[in-house]
């Protein structure tokens, strides 16, 4: 029986809001891609949070391999190294796209030769080459979402969570995205891929599993599974 | 009028002239000055960014307090400076009033507030999301940490700015501690009060160009890091 790479369990988190993400179970396995559809305000960024280790939840557990991940844990940062987010509205360091692309290479502590290589090949893939001096406040806004995608998919991270990664864009640069976010789910067998969108639409064209999620509970996991399944 | 366009004109030509007096007074003060605000910048940036970045009991009150000391009187940093530094006081012993290291503690003190409470205003000026796109990229706290100081950075370095420009135009503490010893503790902003004192207005009016000269430059400077960050 596969692993999960993310696990859920029991988890509880409560805002100022009134806000309450429970969700009794839930894994996602590795090398596959899942989708978190919901209407706004239905956890699925609360839920990505949690996921990436960026919040922890106030009672239950998210396990990465196993492994409960619990706040000011040493190894935290490392653990983040395996898991990356791109927000919904990303924000990209002043400087260049290049600088951009180089950040968290730079913190992995790559040879000179693999980092550009890298950068090569991620800023072509997403057709970012010709803007790879630009200064990110030029960019347009599907090119800056671009740029947050090529700067998360260039850590070749075990588990990558798009969070609604194409809002207020043309349908062009849609299309684009969801092409590139579609290569990715068969290129790349080990890395498991966990989107959020409020578009059912979209949901349906990125994967099929998909987790529905309301009022900070999920309804229902389409195809239904076993494993999968709210208890 | 008169005597103001004489002393303007007197002024011109000590400043020309490189009039020995007037460069040991402006470099006593420029020495100082630096000194004071590299001292206040390596605590207030540090101090500023904690309290901006970390929650813990009592910080409202610690933001209030730093507030309350940017109008920190300098004739009270002053008189506190010299009870700690008189013979009677506890650090009477190191002998250090009336030389230019009582006006480097004294101003420090001063810029201190100053530049801990702009940075602190600075770091929480920075996008939430500089933070959380740090850490999933992979950044430990400190590189976190570092990644906020550098989108920061020009609000910070305007702190810093400003820090040196109150330092340098205090009269109080210098006046206190430092007792404006000729060739020694007697600085830009103590000499033109004495000198003013004693009508000398020549040297008092040079003085004060240069004071003027050493400010624009820091305000020019400070205005390029506004207009970049903008």
């Amino acid at each position: 029986m596969e692993k999960p790479v993310l696990k859920v369990e029991n988890l509880s988190r409560s805002y100022k809001d009134g806000f309450t993400l429970e969700i009794p179970s839930l894994e996602f396995q590795e090398g596959k891609s899942y989708v978190l559809f919901g209407p706004n305000g239905a956890g699925k960024t609360t839920l990505l949070n949690l996921l990436a280790f960026l919040d922890f939840p106030q009672e239950g557990k998210v396990l990465f391999k196993e492994k409960e991940i619990v706040p000011y844990n040493s190894n935290l940062a490392s653990l983040r190294k395996k898991v990356t987010l791109v927000m919904q509205d990303p924000y990209l360091f002043e400087g260049s796209v290049i600088q951009n692309l180089y950040y968290g290479l730079k913190l992995r502590s790559l040879r000179f030769n693999e980092v550009e290589e890298k950068i090569e090949d991620t800023l072509n893939m997403l057709s970012l080459w010709g803007l790879r001096n630009r200064d990110v406040q030029t960019l347009s806004g599907g090119e800056r979402q671009k740029l947050a995608l090529a700067r998360a998919i260039i850590l070749d991270v075990e588990v990558l969570l798009l969070d609604e990664p194409t809002p207020h864009l043309d349908e062009i640069c849609t299309a684009f995205i969801e092409e590139f976010i579609n290569n990715i789910v068969t290129n790349r067998s080990s890395q498991t891929l966990i989107m959020a969108t409020h578009n059912l639409e979209q949901a349906h064209r990125l994967s099929k599993e998909i987790i529905f999620l309301q009022d900070g509970r999920v309804q229902f996991i389409s195809p239904k599974k076993g494993r999968n399944k709210v208890k | 009028m008169d005597y103001i366009f004489e002393g303007l004109k007197n002024a011109f030509k000590m400043i020309v002239g490189l009039d020995r007096q007037v460069i040991s007074i402006a470099l006593v003060s420029i020495k100082v000055s630096t000194l004071s605000i590299i001292l206040a910048t390596g605590l207030g940036v540090p101090v500023g960014f904690y309290v901006a970045l970390k929650d813990f009991w009592g910080k409202t009150a610690v933001v209030i307090i730093l507030n309350t000391l940017l109008a920190l009187p300098t004739v009270l940093i002053g008189l506190l400076v010299y009870s700690f530094l008189s013979r009677q006081g506890p650090l009477g012993t190191l002998g250090l009033l009336y030389t230019p290291w009582a006006m480097v503690i004294g101003q420090s003190i001063l810029a201190f507030p100053i530049v801990a409470a702009l940075s602190l205003s600075a770091t929480q000026g920075v996008d939430k999301r500089v933070k959380k796109t740090a850490l999933t990229l992979g950044a430990n706290a400190w590189q976190t940490g570092l990644a906020i100081l550098a989108e920061g950075r020009f609000a910070i370095f305007a702190a810093i700015i400003a820090g040196f420009g109150r330092v340098f135009t205090e009269v109080g503490i210098s006046m206190m501690v430092g007792g404006n010893i000729q060739g020694y503790t007697r600085n830009i902003t103590t000499a033109v009060a004495l000198e003013t004192g004693k009508g000398e207005f020549s040297l008092g009016i040079a003085l004060g160009i240069i004071l003027l000269m050493v400010a624009l430059p820091v305000n020019i400077l400070f205005y390029c890091f506004q207009r970049k960050k903008s």
